[in-house]
């Protein structure tokens, strides 16, 4: 049924989507933005530079830990803009489980290849500021350096910020804690679902606990991963 | 190391062996790169510029028109299945909010539902992926009618993929944007990774349809459990454009490719066109895929590496 000419086609979509990864990847950064910014004639476009969701050191096991665990110590009292009382003095009755960084394994056990870094690329991050730094050109490609943009001002005020989202398992609040401008860290303060935290704990992200049904990672979007994410963004629209 | 970060919609999980800050911060500046360039909720996105100029032909970015000429092979290559310009539909059905900002993002008028879109559409039939035109010399697009594109299923694979490119040089590393996955290399056990397959009617986490083992390969999966429409009757995310209803033939549909960008867009495809026509759209690229209807029937090319079959 299917024509010689639509086989030709079909072989060419993997070839099309490596092909078109490889363009944009040697491209660069700086050019594909240089004619997107062309495209907006004069027009300065503010760009919103997404939260890097951090926390202070890598945990060591995926056990629900307290808040203030993940959130880095405060040298000053920590503004909080929407007061609740039932996070700053006492911790949630539910277990708070850490989702700006994963439970990293200790080491790579069994891993022969050592990641090697290439002189090109480590040289040219440690000109760049650290959390800003744009994707450079590929060392195997066009060798021209990217010039990292100039580092916007922080849109967000410090403080701990809160924000619900919702699924149809329920909803999820988010805190997050903003400092010198920084996202330093989120958690998931409450859940109101149908199941238990520990539930949640599962799947925001999935990396806080994988070992879940022992894989690494799973496939498929997961509610909670919307909600959470939803949390976030309102939480993050009341620092601004 | 680990690092998650809130974008594109949902929560992005970078892990990779050994501590290289810089190069998750440059596998992340991808992510960042592409959704200011191919968001469809923000107005100064360049997907967005292009929008707003119909009938000319627009200059556009190596990144923009990668992805729009990829999308428009998918769409040839599934008759249609897969078109990016389900906006307008996808707006009327709901899917109209920012969710980075929260702010409503309207191109349609007020009075939400297919009724204000077919109203403002005056023929939305026959709106279509074939009213693009794309000039491979002079790498310029031209909307040949007003139209809204998506490039959801598209972007948020390349993105990965441009990650994954990034991270090459660290052979083992793992990419997670809200369930669509590129894995490099090995787990940390030194073996390949193990991928859940989600279950698409699961009441539990720990419940997966299946698993697989993979080494640098993408795994990602369409399911009508994704995030819902704010209109009441409105369904599920992905519809059926040849019949602008949400696509009922498959309720989860799983592609393992060598890039993300053709896992996520095969993916969306085989979902639309359920078990018999999305398995043969698969295995005629030489790729494994995995199906289930709504009635939780299972369909897989011969050569699916489950775990459990």
């Amino acid at each position: 049924m299917k024509s010689g000419s639509s086989r030709r086609i079909a072989n060419n979509l993997v070839a099309l989507s490596s092909a078109a990864v490889l363009t944009v990847y040697a491209a660069g950064y700086m050019k594909t933005r240089a004619a997107a910014q062309r495209l907006e004639g004069a027009g300065h476009r503010e760009t919103f530079d997404p939260p890097a969701l951090r926390a202070p050191a890598p945990v060591a096991d995926a056990a629900p830990r307290s808040l203030t665990e993940v959130v880095p110590p405060q040298p000053a009292p920590q503004p909080v803009v929407e007061a609740k009382p039932r996070v700053e003095a006492t911790p949630a009755p539910a277990p708070v489980v850490p989702v700006a960084v994963a439970p990293a394994p200790a080491a790579p056990v069994a891993t022969p290849a050592e990641p090697l870094t290439p002189p090109a690329q480590t040289a040219s991050a440690a000109a760049a500021p650290a959390a800003a730094t744009p994707p450079t050109a590929p060392p195997d490609a066009d060798p021209k350096p990217a010039e990292p943009p100039a580092p916007k001002p922080s849109p967000y005020k410090d403080g701990t910020y809160f924000g619900w989202g919702t699924s149809r398992h329920g909803s999820i609040e988010a805190t997050v804690t903003i400092e010198g401008g920084k996202i330093v860290g989120s958690a998931i303060s409450q859940c109101l679902t149908r199941y238990s935290c520990s539930w949640i704990a599962h799947l925001v992200p999935q990396v806080v606990a994988r070992q879940s049904a022992n894989v690494d990672y799973v496939s498929g979007a997961t509610q909670s991963t919307y909600a959470f994410y939803d949390a976030v963004v309102e939480a993050l629209s009341k620092a601004k | 190391m680990t690092r998650a970060v809130a974008m594109m919609g949902t929560i992005v999980t970078i892990q990779l062996a050994g501590n290289h800050e810089d190069a998750i911060d440059r596998a992340f500046g991808w992510f960042r790169h592409v959704e200011s360039c191919c968001s469809r909720f923000d107005p100064a996105s360049e997907l967005r510029q292009l929008t707003a100029r119909i009938g000319a032909a627009v200059p556009a970015s190596d990144l923009l028109y990668e992805a729009v000429q990829f999308a428009l092979a998918v769409a040839e290559e599934t008759g249609g299945a897969f078109d990016p310009t389900v906006g307008h539909r996808m707006e009327a059905r709901g899917f109209d909010r920012n969710y980075r900002s929260g702010d409503v993002v309207r191109t349609l008028p007020k009075g939400s539902g297919v009724a204000a879109w077919r109203q403002a559409t005056p023929d939305p039939e026959a709106i279509s992926f074939r009213d693009i035109e794309l000039d491979p010399d002079e790498r310029t697009i031209t909307l040949r009618r007003p139209l809204v594109l998506d490039l959801g299923a598209v972007v948020k694979g390349l993105a990965i993929d441009l990650a994954s490119r990034e991270l090459r040089t660290f052979e083992d590393f793992a990419i997670d944007a809200g369930g669509d996955l590129y894995l490099g290399g090995r787990n940390p056990e030194g073996l390949p990774w193990s991928v859940g397959i989600r279950h698409p009617r699961a009441q539990d986490a720990d419940e997966l349809l299946d698993s697989v083992r993979v080494s640098n390969a993408a795994v990602c999966t369409s399911g009508d459990y994704e995030r819902r429409s704010t209109v009441p009757d409105g369904g599920h995310h992905i519809l059926d454009p040849r019949t602008n209803e949400p696509a009922a033939a498959a309720a989860s549909a799983t592609v393992i490719a060598p890039t993300a960008m053709l896992a996520d867009a095969l993916a969306t495809a085989a979902f639309v066109l359920g078990p018999i026509d999305g398995l043969r759209l698969i295995e005629r690229h030489g790729l494994e895929g995995l199906i289930v209807t709504p009635a939780l029937e299972r369909f897989a090319t011969p050569g699916f590496p489950s775990e459990r079959h």
